[in-house]
């Protein structure tokens, strides 16, 4: 046997060691929380929470999957094998409602519905005060929730069915055509079994955004897991670690159905990419694909961008004054160190896998990708008992005493690190990899080390991996709501907080507006910038 | 190896040879036995030294420029202080003067073979190591390439091994061969000496196409109990007369394919024979090769 020589890098590997380990605290104590809760915080929890918040949940998620999987695997099936009006804006616009956050998207639509809302107030205006009363639905409700939040999350089915389907099932949807299928038994017998893995990942992505909401499912005063980790947190922190852990339970238990859901199957890897010839659709045909493609663009994004426009326009001179701009400052000043620090943990962990493509290597990419999956709050919960933990060992073995860690921006940057640390880690690895392990090995036989390998060879051919990993990080920090509920500093406003502030404390969804847009402005910088890097790659 | 010699590995896919080469480098720790450099041992069971610290240069099969650097750059990269030579000096001794600015996209792929070794080079490595140099590099320009790249290491004065599969690198480039086969050292020896005395069936298979011959029909051809004869080193004669099987035309000459009591051969002849007729012929002795070990 040969041991190769990359396992021999101790500094790297001990760099990325300690640098998990780190992120692992918060998870570690959430897990032994479920052997260690006092009863007494248990009784608590029993009282409090019966199978209601489970149920709620899992219906929650149960409807956003089966939904997303309809809106987004039918919409790229269409755009990806047939040829229609629109089909190239909705190729690329069906991924604009990503850029609506969940609960964002929960309070306009709660706004618009709502009694002092545009649709009544027309009712009211034209016929009068009964009819509206007669015709006033109330939308909040578990079914349109789920609903909302299909609306907002089909994107992640859509944009992994898209791949999917024009890419890697092409050869095989081309012998199927030749061997006299159409359309539809295509579509049953080949493409979704063969796009199985993708779709598998898509709705998996849905679900986990979720159990990790938190601002819509309170909005709508829907009792789900994240909701009720809130409230327990209030009054008994034990609890609410023994909350969290159950949640963590749940999450990973999704995590094994879907890794069982995909099996071995990978074979979405296996194909080269090639073309999909596009059948043109005519008359009525063509224009009900674009009708059903225009449902989920129109509901999705169109109708909620445009209520929040009109509100922004109206409610910006009572908004837009100091404390906004403040605010916003704070964001974007947060959301740029937290990408920093993400993007340069990310960086040495992907090195450091690269370094040891052995089987140390392949436990730390497992572990940061299983990270993603965890719902804000529950990692705010367990940084906090971390905090709480680091502040008591300071008071005792120091002579100062007080919070320097509970409630700091430090805490607040190391949680956002643990809950994104795989936004950036995935592309970067994968970028690392595609850079040719050639390139890094003349590097250092002209005498260069690991770091001026790093830092002279690799990052410069990775320059739009890593704009493209910062830029996803820099917006899922600017949109994260309950983790910086959560762990924010004592009147700390974020972009996302003063939404939420707005919609649910201060009962006016059209104040929320601008905060709101603003948010939804930074969060289509990934859809044009990502889809740019594509067509230019495709360029050369 | 002697200073300045330039060694080629030869083997087959999967012989060990580029695994050899990139414990050399550095990149690879071998289970048993030590490395020496210079008089300084740079790996054995307890010390390794990393390939950055060994100052030994390798010269990938896919050459490994930079893209992201120009043609300059790429060879300032690896250069130590107070260098022997300028960067343009080293274009000009690879025969690409006043390239330095164009990037490696944009040069051909024996170009670009020559800056990856005008690259390893610069950092005046006491070893150069090249795996598989020529086999990326079309058939026709080959030939003049072995040629060139020998003279560009010869020129420095480098002490070089290169990997390769193909015995025409070994004749035309390396002072000493080493024959691998699964990871064991089969044969060494200057490439002419390979050639005429192979030590087994093997090595003489890899130098070329040759007719073995056993058993008690070798007894009666040459007395020996196994051996081997090129097909262009038979010459029409008078000892022994055997039957044409076929007769293929190959270019510069004719390929036949002989029955000699039972035992096929090949003969590469100037002139054509039809089927079934019988022709006489002569091993001369100097050719035969002894394998009557291998029996």
């Amino acid at each position: 046997m040969i041991r190769s020589l990359r396992s021999s890098y101790k500094g790297w590997l001990l760099a990325g060691i300690v640098l998990l380990l780190l992120i692992a605290i918060p998870l570690v104590i959430l897990f032994s929380s479920l052997f260690t809760t006092p009863q007494s915080s248990k009784a608590i929890l029993e009282q409090t929470l019966p199978g209601e918040a489970f149920f709620n949940t899992l219906a929650l998620c149960v409807i956003a999957a089966v939904v997303s999987l309809f809106l987004g695997g039918g919409t790229a099936w269409l755009v990806t094998q047939y040829q229609f009006p629109l089909r190239k804006f909705f190729s690329w616009s069906l991924a604009l409602p990503l850029t609506i956050p969940g609960y964002i998207l929960a309070f306009t639509y709660a706004g618009i519905f709502s009694f002092s809302g545009p649709l009544q107030t027309v009712i009211r205006n034209q016929f009068g005060q009964d009819r509206a009363q007669a015709l006033h639905f109330d939308i909040m409700n578990l079914p349109v929730l789920g609903l909302l939040f299909a609306l907002a999350l089909f994107p992640y089915v859509f944009l992994s069915a898209k791949a999917a389907f024009s890419i890697q099932s092409a050869r095989q949807i081309e012998s199927a055509r030749s061997l006299g299928k159409k359309g539809s038994s295509i579509l049953m017998k080949i493409a979704l079994p063969l796009s199985r893995p993708a779709l598998a990942a898509g709705v998996f992505l849905v679900m986990m955004e979720v159990i990790n909401d938190y601002g819509a499912a309170s909005y709508f005063g829907i009792r789900t897991y994240t909701t009720a980790l809130f409230r327990t947190w209030g009054y008994d922190i034990q609890a609410a670690l023994l909350l969290a852990g159950w949640i963590l339970l749940f999450v990973f238990g999704l995590l094994i159905a879907e890794r069982l859901l995909r099996g071995k199957a990978r074979y979405q890897n296996t194909a080269r990419q090639s073309y999909v010839p596009i059948t043109p659709l005519k008359g009525f045909r063509a224009w009900t694909a674009t009708f059903l493609c225009s449902i989920p663009f129109v509901f999705g994004f169109l109708i909620p961008f445009s209520f929040l426009g009109y509100w922004a326009m109206q409610t910006a001179p009572k908004i837009m004054n100091d404390h906004f701009f403040v605010l916003t400052w704070n964001s974007i000043q947060l959301a740029f160190i937290a990408t920093i620090v993400i993007v340069v943990v990310a960086l040495i962990l992907a090195y450091v896998r690269k370094l040891h493509q052995s089987f140390s290597g392949k436990i730390i990419a497992q572990f940061i990708n299983v990270g993603y999956a965890i719902p804000g709050a529950v990692i705010a919960v367990g940084v906090l008992a971390f905090s709480g933990w680091s502040d008591a060992m300071i008071a005792h073995f120091g002579s100062a005493k007080g919070l320097f860690f509970t409630g700091s921006i430090a805490m607040l940057i190391f949680a956002y690190l643990v809950r994104f640390l795989a936004v950036a880690y995935q592309p970067l690895e994968a970028g690392l990899e595609k850079n040719h392990g050639s390139l890094g090995e003349s590097s250092r036989s002209l005498g260069k080390s690991p770091l001026r390998t790093l830092l002279f060879v690799e990052l410069p051919l990775l320059r739009n991996t890593v704009l493209v990993a910062a830029i996803m990080v820099f917006v899922d920090v600017m949109k994260e709501l309950p983790l910086t509920l959560i762990l924010r500093p004592f009147n700390f406003e974020t972009l996302a907080t003063e939404t939420y502030r707005h919609a649910k404390i201060m009962e006016s969804v059209p104040e929320s507006s601008s905060a709101a847009l603003i948010l939804i402005f930074i969060g289509a910088i990934p859809v044009f910038v990502l889809s740019r890097l594509m067509t230019e790659k495709h360029g050369t | 190896m002697q200073k300045g010699e330039i060694l080629a590995l030869l083997g087959e896919s999967g012989s060990g040879k580029s695994t050899l080469l990139r414990i050399i480098a550095g990149f690879e720790l071998p289970d048993k036995g030590s490395i020496n450099l210079s008089g300084k041992t740079i790996c054995d069971e307890k010390i390794s030294l990393h390939p950055e610290k060994r100052n030994i240069g390798l010269v990938f099969q896919d050459y490994a420029l930079f893209p992201h650097l120009n043609i300059e750059k790429n060879i300032a990269f690896g250069q130590k202080k107070n260098p022997s030579r300028t960067t343009n000096e080293w274009l000009a001794l690879v025969g690409l003067p006043g390239m330095g600015k164009r990037y490696p996209h944009e040069l051909s792929g024996g170009q670009q073979q020559r800056v990856a070794i005008a690259r390893s080079l610069a950092a005046e490595p006491e070893l150069l190591l090249l795996d598989e140099p020529f086999s990326n590099l079309d058939d026709s320009i080959r030939s003049s390439v072995r040629g060139e790249i020998r003279d560009i290491i010869r020129s420095t004065n480098t002490t070089a091994v290169f990997v390769t599969h193909d015995t025409r690198d070994c004749m035309a480039v390396a002072d000493k061969v080493i024959v691998l086969s699964n990871g064991k050292l089969l044969q060494e020896g200057d490439p002419k000496q390979l050639y005429i005395q192979p030590c087994n069936s093997y090595v003489a298979r890899i130098f070329g196409e040759v007719n073995i011959v056993e058993g008690e029909i070798a007894r009666q051809l040459s007395g020996l109990k196994k051996f081997g004869i090129r097909p262009q080193h038979i010459i029409p004669g008078n000892d022994f007369s055997c039957t044409v099987l076929s007769c293929r035309f190959d270019g510069d000459h004719y390929d036949l394919e002989l029955d000699l009591n039972g035992s096929k051969l090949h003969f590469h002849s100037d002139q054509p024979y039809t089927k079934d007729e019988v022709i006489r012929i002569s091993f001369p002795k100097d050719k035969i090769i002894d394998l009557s070990h291998e029996s």
